[in-house]
């Protein structure tokens, strides 16, 4: 059967190679941007390429928990790639301080395995989907996708600055109202 | 990346994957990163990791194999103007090289990269639903990705949507960005595919979206200019042009999208339609001199865009008079400093200069051991060539307190702030910023019949 846009998400689950093929051709370019952008230059190429592909490794045999009334697939995957990103760079950060002689504190504490509950992100989310567009997007792209200010600028018709002062208005309001709830804590 | 940017990062960093709910409409830019021989190894890794052969030959469809989708992505340059709509900064203005497109339905000019035209939907199509109402406001098909612009209205919001070409072509689009203003009301939504559509002025085009059919339709090659004011009918007024690019919207209704260009740092808050103060508000008028309605904004109407139902041949053409715009300042900014008393009034007459106007705060008033009012002259003079309405307070540094405002109900010039202060405090530090200032025109402009 022909693979598409509408079935990819069942033909995987079907563990259809061509499925797969599809996956890759189809979101290979958008993963590994993500992926990119979150290692830094923690990476060389041959970690993220590894990694992109371990994130469709994950995606092929976790389809089933994918749920088409949750999300679409794009965003489930894309998900699935930033948390596989950020394993990979605890990994490499750790490797990074082994190597190093001098050890930054700082980079220890990137290390730490941290996840809010499950509440504390809803509560979180929650603030964020507060505000007013197109500022709620604009902080996901930045903080979730870690896009570039200068990709946001020319993506919104806006400049950097418009763009800082956005982002910044937003950060804000979300520590204001965090404090509220007592997540997230302070640097 | 700052240390307070750094926070925020590690937080969503830390946010529970088993939570997201709400990240479906947010969709983020493809970076054209990855070339082909990444993506042969990255394929090899994958299949070998999960014991299948490599296939090297699948096509998943007849129209992504047309075209290496990994390849593409919407070019910086070709986005340049795209989006930005009311206004053109004089060093964007610089950067254009060549050739100007006004493209309908996202109301805004972009440059012409190439020699291949631009195709866009010349007017909307609107289509009835069981409940609402669907309508495509623009199409805009370059070279290497197409853009799809839908207004919905009472309706669900499109998730995903096909275009299919009159040789049965498909071609799949994702969502860009899909705003609404609440989770039952009218919402936009710009869906894209980063991948070459074959076009011509013969094809005919129709889109999907779950079981319902919109077209065929035809795109037009875009309105080209060299020039800002080469796009329509245009007024100058102080060294400042505004464009009037006037369209068909439906059957029965016009609209005009209004371009100007400014000095970098300041945009078009209003051209005037709603009053600006007291009788200076837009206007179209008829060859008779009669006035034709402008008719009141649906959610997400841009502030440039002006709708009116299409008066009869007779009474055409129209003019348009624009007597005065506030435009916006982002560069200015001022620290005020002023003594405040520990209880009643006191008068203080303190002048300073925003953007080189001046602003006089009279008189505070202390309302409580926490709040003052303090009472402004903006010196707003209509009759002025340039004058200031009303700024803004930096809510940033106000401690994560609120602030209120009263304004002139007729001159809608400021007058009074309402601000937080510490208790026991006897001076009051606040920053101000982004002046609306009323440019008085008029820009007259005859429309074309």
């Amino acid at each position: 059967m022909e693979v598409s846009e509408h079935n990819l998400d069942s033909e995987l689950l079907k563990q259809n190679p061509l499925a797969l093929e599809f996956l890759m051709n189809a979101y290979a370019n958008v993963v590994y941007g993500l992926i990119q952008r979150i290692l830094g230059g923690l990476a060389q190429k041959e970690d993220i390429e590894e990694c992109v592909s371990d994130v469709f490794v994950a995606a092929w045999n976790r389809i089933d928990e994918y749920d088409r009334s949750k999300a679409i697939f794009k965003t489930w995957l894309l998900i699935l790639a930033k948390y596989k990103a950020l394993d990979y760079r605890r990994k490499l950060i750790k490797q990074n301080i082994t190597l190093s002689l001098e050890v930054d504190p700082a980079a220890l504490h990137e290390t730490e395995d941290v996840i809010l509950s499950k509440e504390a992100t809803q509560v979180t989310m929650g603030i964020i989907d507060s505000f007013p567009e197109p500022d709620r997007s604009l902080f996901y792209r930045r903080y979730f996708y870690y896009e570039k200010l200068d990709v946001l600028a020319l993506q919104y018709g806006l400049t950097k600055k418009a763009i800082e002062s956005r982002l910044y208005r937003c950060r804000t309001l979300l520590r204001q109202q965090l404090d509220y709830f007592e997540i997230g804590g302070h640097e | 990346m700052d240390a307070d940017e750094k926070h925020f990062f590690k937080l969503m960093d830390q946010m529970n994957p088993e939570s997201f709910t709400s990240l479906e409409d947010i969709d983020i830019h493809e970076t054209g990163a990855l070339d082909i021989d990444a993506l042969s190894r990255i394929k090899k890794k994958t299949f070998q990791t999960l014991n299948h052969p490599t296939l090297t030959s699948q096509e998943p469809t007849k129209a992504i194999k047309k075209k290496n989708i990994w390849f593409t992505g919407i070019t910086a340059a070709a986005l340049l103007i795209l989006g930005v709509g009311l206004s053109l900064s004089t060093n964007v203005q610089a950067e254009l090289r060549n050739m100007l497109q006004f493209i309908p339905g996202f109301g805004t000019v972009q440059e012409k990269s190439n020699d291949n035209p631009t195709y866009v939907l010349e007017r909307p199509i609107s289509v009835s639903l069981e409940t609402g109402e669907l309508t495509v406001e623009g199409i805009l098909m370059q070279d290497d990705y197409t853009l799809i612009n839908l207004y919905g209205n009472e309706t669900e919001r499109v998730k995903e949507l096909t275009l299919v070409t009159d040789t049965g072509d498909v071609y799949p689009f994702h969502p860009s960005s899909i705003s609404s203003s609440s989770a039952l009301g009218p919402w936009v939504g710009t869906y894209s595919i980063n991948q070459a559509i074959p076009r011509s002025e013969k094809s005919r085009f129709t889109l999907r979206i779950e079981d319902r059919s919109i077209g065929p339709f035809k795109l037009v090659p875009a309105h080209t200019s060299e020039t800002l004011q080469g796009l329509g009918p245009s007024s100058e007024h102080n060294g400042i042009r505004i464009v009037a690019v006037q369209s068909a919207l439906a059957e029965e209704h016009d609209q005009i999208h209004l371009l100007s260009q400014l000095p970098e740092g300041q945009e078009v808050d209003s051209y005037g339609k709603k009053p600006l103060a007291e009788d200076i508000n837009i206007s179209l008028m008829d060859h008779q001199g009669k006035n034709v309605d402008i008719l009141q904004d649906a959610d997400f109407v841009k502030e440039s865009r002006l709708v009116f139902q299409r008066p009869s041949q007779d009474v055409l053409p129209l003019t348009l008079t624009i007597p005065s715009i506030r435009v916006v300042d982002r560069n200015a900014k001022a620290t005020v400093t002023l003594s405040i008393p520990e209880q009643g009034t006191a008068e203080v007459n303190q002048t300073l200069s925003l953007a080189g106007f001046p602003i006089t705060f009279t008189q505070v008033h202390r309302l409580s051991e926490n709040e003052v009012r303090i009472y402004v002259n903006m010196h707003f003079d209509p009759n002025q060539p340039k004058t200031m309405q009303y700024f803004a307070i930096d809510a940033l540094k106000l401690d994560g307190q609120s602030y209120s405002t009263h304004i002139n109900e007729s001159s809608r010039a400021l007058e009074e702030l309402n601000l937080p202060i510490q208790p026991g405090r006897k001076s009051l530090t606040f920053y101000i910023q982004d002046p609306l200032i009323l440019l008085q025109g008029p820009w007259v402009i005859p429309l074309q019949p």
